[in-house]
């Protein structure tokens, strides 16, 4: 199968789920019984007040029409309305998500930067020093969901050595500030994903070392660290993109509870607010903007790692 | 044993059902006796087993075990450390902590493992029909899975919550929907590769239906996978349940689950770390423990899968 029609195929198969997830979110409230308006406003309210409302969230119309016309007005950028406050859930959503990107990137890129570097330090020497305390280390910090790991850390640095802030995002126009409240949450959201790099990372150099390439390269005395960063990481490397890509999902379902307990604004905290307002829009929103950004996410990893990683017969491993 | 090896469904020949009564067997309780002693031979899985069964023991006679009530206040001892009256200190309300976290205990294996169980089968039931109809059942099945794949466990569990509304029952439902997909995909891929089998062809042969053959031949073959991404998923499952009931949104106070204990804690971290402390022990040590013991589980149930780890959903 050529490129182009592998990506084709991948974009439309990305476009159908983005489709089934807006229809699965639209009908989510309407198949329940019982109806949204009244859990809002409470048995008693004011009949005139349920028909005004129910008009303007298009509940008077039949259920697939409602949710056709859910997916049309998402496409057009349109997600609603807060009816608590009246705001556009959109530019809700879209004002936190920077907050929540931030914090993602800055978790998944602190997790590449120190995990692949460790996974070649241990994979150097298999069963040395370096080799085992990843092993310990790595286990003991997957173990713990992120929001437990950033409560433990919350209780070292900003209790008992009064470190580190741990409240909020920092004052805004002042990067400095920003990026110290940025270091906890960050660190707590990528501990995992270091343990769980740094071990891929490790696997992979091992397999490829034992290459004919690498060792092609050693007898070419070409020096022990090019073959090592150059020649084998870049192949050791490719699997890492396709787990970032899957792992998106689970990052970002770690830095919703990240930015409760640390109090910074963004998708989570936005979502966890309407929780407690019963403010359906909003969570409806969220998870939509959430849902494809994992969509997005797949669909980059997966053209990327085909790209990098060669040997993958196009379309074989394509999984649908 | 190794007759009875010689003689399992996959060996490709299919005539399972019509040899193996007439060979000796060991009884089902030496072949018990040895699985068990199986588990045990690694270090890990035995520390596995044993936290696993501590677990179990402490969900069933936690009331017994327990020192207090998990819901007795003591307005005299709020956010006490560790004493001999309170092994593991008190919360804000003078609760003793250990007792909320022995009663916790019951809560997460009450909710992480019927989860898990649904899961399990109702991923089974689609992954059979995918993976053995093919077709439009398969491409519905696959767009099924991707599209609740595409929504982080905790997220999806989060937002049906906010919609049926939480009660330990609903935590249930939403917890197995949301580690559905998972079991669904996996076992799709498994029937995908059981099916090339002979015994499956010589099935179809003598003519079984295809209920017949993914009922009776398909799913003995592929259960022992399943069942070790079971062990496996119970920890996440807890994490969920912990997740959503420290947002507030599962079990409700005053009944004690982890993540209600962390909450509770994390509100009074400045004062007394000890119920954070405690309830994140509590969580690693169940989590080791059952990724020990699917470790070792899938070591005696299926040596081929050694040295595959999922450690991350």
């Amino acid at each position: 199968m050529s490129l182009a029609r592998y990506l084709g195929r991948r974009v439309i198969t990305a476009l159908v789920v983005v489709l089934i997830v807006m229809a699965f979110l639209a009908s989510l409230d309407r198949l329940i019984p019982g109806n949204p308006v009244t859990y809002v406003f409470g048995p008693h309210a004011n009949p005139a007040l349920i028909k005004e409302v129910r008009h303007q969230m298009g509940l008077d119309v039949s259920v697939p029409q409602q949710i056709y016309q859910y997916i049309v007005n998402a496409f057009q950028g349109n997600l609603g309305i807060n009816f608590v406050t009246n705001q556009s859930v959109a530019s809700l959503v879209m004002e936190n998500l920077k907050y929540t990107l931030v914090l993602a990137v800055s978790g998944l890129g602190l997790a590449v930067l120190v995990g692949v570097p460790l996974g070649v330090l241990a994979a150097t020497k298999p069963g040395g020093l370096v080799d085992r305390a990843i092993g310990i280390v790595s286990i003991s910090v997957i173990t713990l969901p992120p929001f437990v790991v950033g409560l433990l850390l919350i209780l070292i640095f900003a209790v008992h050595l009064h470190m580190l802030p741990v409240i909020g995002a920092g004052a805004p126009g002042q990067p400095a500030d920003d990026l110290k409240h940025l270091v906890l949450p960050a660190v707590a959201l990528s501990l995992g994903w270091i343990g769980y790099i740094a071990r891929l990372v490790r696997s992979n150099m091992l397999e490829v070392l034992t290459s004919n390439y690498v060792r092609t390269a050693h007898a070419l005395g070409i020096r022990r660290r090019k073959v090592f960063f150059q020649y084998a990481l870049k192949n050791a490397a490719a699997p890492v993109v396709a787990i970032l890509g899957v792992g998106l999902g689970t990052l970002l379902g770690g830095a919703i509870f990240i930015e409760v307990i640390f109090d910074r604004p963004g998708l989570g905290t936005l979502a966890y607010d309407a929780i407690a307002s019963r403010n359906f829009p909003i969570v409806q929103g969220t998870s939509l903007v959430i849902a494809v950004l994992v969509i997005v996410a797949n669909l980059l990893a997966d053209v990327t790692y085909r790209l990098l990683d060669t040997r993958i017969q196009l379309g074989q491993a394509a999984g649908t | 044993m190794a007759l009875l090896g010689a003689a399992r469904p996959d060996d490709g020949i299919g005539l399972f059902d019509l040899d193996v009564s007439s060979l000796p067997q060991p009884t089902r309780r030496a072949r018990a006796r040895s699985a068990v002693g199986s588990l045990l031979t690694t270090p890990g899985g035995t520390l596995g087993t044993i936290i696993v069964l501590a677990l179990i023991v402490l969900a069933v006679f936690g009331p017994l075990l327990a020192p207090y009530s998990f819901s007795a206040i003591d307005v005299n001892a709020t956010l006490q450390g560790p004493s001999l009256h309170h092994l593991l200190g008190t919360d804000q309300l003078g609760r003793d902590l250990l007792s909320r976290l022995i009663y916790g205990t019951r809560i997460e294996m009450a909710v992480s493992v019927p989860a898990v169980a649904f899961a399990l089968v109702f991923g089974l039931v689609l992954g059979l029909l995918g993976g053995y109809l093919g077709g439009i059942f398969d491409n519905a099945v696959v767009l099924l899975t991707d599209t609740f794949q595409s929504f982080p466990a905790i997220i999806l569990a989060l937002t049906l919550l906010v919609v049926i509304g939480s009660s330990l029952r609903n935590l249930v439902i939403v917890i197995a929907v949301a580690f559905l997909p998972n079991y669904a995909r996996t076992s799709r891929a498994l029937v995908l590769s059981a099916k090339q089998n002979h015994y499956v062809l010589a099935e179809r042969a003598l003519g079984a239906s295809r209920l017949r053959i993914m009922v009776r031949h398909i799913s003995p073959n592929i259960v022992a996978p399943l069942f070790i991404l079971l062990a496996m998923d119970i920890p996440s499952a807890i994490a969920v349940e912990a997740g959503l009931s420290f947002l507030g949104l599962g079990v409700r106070p005053p009944n004690p689950s982890w993540g209600t204990v962390l909450s509770d804690g994390f509100s009074s971290i400045y004062q007394a770390p000890w119920a954070v402390l405690f309830a994140s022990l509590a969580l690693a040590i169940a989590t080791i423990g059952f990724l020990m013991f699917g470790e070792a589980l899938r070591d005696v149930l299926d040596p081929r899968l050694r040295g595959v780890s999922r450690w991350r959903a």
